[in-house]
């Protein structure tokens, strides 16, 4: 008897957690873009490229006047779509006479950005997005893109009011020169020196440093500067707040950042272009 | 002569043509299916398809039918891309018997209707009349029935010649 309303008890117990947890989770919903006007949406588009001559487009697009207490996420439907390109926006492309061959051109730098909910885990550029992962965005890729392009991102809209012309300038690739992949620090007394050229204006420069060691503890230590030196040192003691034991892998992420000019068309938002690059080295206490 | 005499007259013979006609002529319905090959590269091949009907008047035969050239995809690892070609054609072409088979070499125009896509959108599309010139041999097997393999041609469709390779079966009454 008492097993059984111990049983029970545990029943009760995990429906009201269940219900809790729904009450306390998030509102946040999903809203066909065919229900919503661009001007309604707010736009967070970034483009990243690690130096690969790879560019990367990532999208989320959320409804300004949510009808719920929760952000709703855009879900691009009915002939809405975001194009990411280096080129003109499509709507400005024409094949001319030859089809073939324009054709090849546009699907190396026009690329239609697919939707996704999964976390963003194939490389490490989610360090400074400010897209709400495991909601829906949307992602794109192009390849062999010439060093500092400009990007422009599209929203294609067949029955309601456009956004064509979102664009960003990507900060010239550079080589994170220092520190090196073979170099062995001590956490607590020697400062992390991070050097790279070239240099550039008119970016802000973002580091993340992340130390991960054996028993997964984990430490993260983040700055940005307003200004492109081509030097920065984190002072001893800096990455390691956290007391971190023994021999551990810290991988540095430094990150060159640019804002563009979004299409007046959306409600608000940014588009943002980063150069990243990381090197992963050994610390010691 | 007045302008109705003429007309009157020529409406006369084209008459006298269609009534003698079938003494001399045969309908023939041909299908015919292969592969064709776009010369632009980074394209790949595709299924071809033609339908037509033809008139049959001792060496020479007038057809009209329908083509399908292909939906010719881009190579391609990081987008769709396709352009589709099909549309209505006429055609006109010379018969010349041998022992074994009976060669056809014709020429026709087809308003071809074309679509270039990428991702799944519509860029563009295009009708407009291309010519083309097709060989065949074709071998009676029964009376009445026929296997028929062809080659057929198009000169710069778009930025691309098109060729195809097809067999098909041939129905004659």
């Amino acid at each position: 008897m008492m097993g059984t309303i111990k049983l029970a008890g545990q029943g009760c117990l995990a429906i009201a957690l269940t219900v809790l947890l729904g009450a306390c989770g998030s509102d946040d919903s999903v809203v066909s873009s065919s229900r919503i006007s661009t001007g309604q949406m707010q736009a967070t588009l970034e483009v990243y490229s690690d130096g690969d001559d790879s560019a990367y487009a990532s999208a989320q697009l959320l409804n300004e006047h949510s009808q719920t207490s929760g952000d709703e996420y855009v879900e691009l439907l009915e002939g809405d779509e975001l194009w990411f390109t280096t080129g003109v926006n499509l709507r400005e492309e024409t094949l001319g006479s030859n089809w073939f061959e324009s054709l090849a051109e546009l699907a190396h730098t026009q690329q239609l950005l697919a939707g996704t909910t999964r976390y963003r885990s194939d490389h490490l550029f989610f360090f400074w997005s400010v897209l709400t992962p495991e909601k829906v965005h949307y992602n794109g890729q192009l390849e062999d893109v010439p060093d500092g392009a400009r990007y422009t991102v599209s929203l294609l809209r067949d029955s309601k009011a456009e956004a064509l012309e979102s664009t960003v300038t990507m900060p010239r690739a550079f080589d994170l020169l220092s520190p090196t992949s073979d170099q062995t620090l001590s956490r607590s007394s020697d400062p992390v020196q991070l050097e790279w050229l070239p240099t550039e204006s008119d970016v802000m420069v973002e580091v993340d440093v992340t130390t991960t060691c054996a028993d997964d503890s984990e430490y993260q230590y983040r700055t940005t500067v307003d200004e492109d030196t081509g030097a920065l040192q984190i002072e001893a003691g800096d990455i390691d707040a956290e007391r971190l034991s023994g021999s551990c892998s810290t991988t540095a992420t430094l990150t060159k950042a640019r804002l563009g000019q979004l299409d007046s068309a959306y409600a608000g938002g940014s588009i943002s272009a980063r150069q990243v690059r990381t090197v992963t080295f050994t610390t010691v206490e | 002569m007045s302008k109705f005499r003429a007309t009157l007259l020529a409406a006369l013979g084209f008459t006298g043509l269609v009534m003698a006609g079938p003494a001399l002529a045969q309908v023939e319905l041909d299908f015919s299916a292969g592969a064709s090959f776009p010369s632009a590269s980074d394209y790949d091949s595709d299924v071809f398809a033609n339908t037509s009907l033809g008139y049959r008047m001792g060496d020479w035969s007038a057809r009209a039918g329908y083509l399908s050239l292909g939906d010719f995809e881009l190579d391609s690892d990081v987008a769709d891309a396709s352009i589709t070609m099909r549309g209505p054609y006429m055609q006109a072409v010379r018969r010349f018997e041998t022992r074994l088979l009976t060669w056809e070499l014709g020429a026709g125009a087809a308003r071809l209707e074309s679509e270039a896509e990428l991702s799944g959108r519509l860029l563009d599309e295009q009708s407009e009349w291309g010519a083309f010139v097709e060989v065949a041999g074709v071998r009676q097997l029964v009376d009445g029935f026929s296997l028929k393999g062809s080659y057929l041609y198009f000169n710069d469709r778009l930025g691309s010649d098109v060729s195809a390779l097809a067999v098909g079966i041939r129905f004659s009454f």
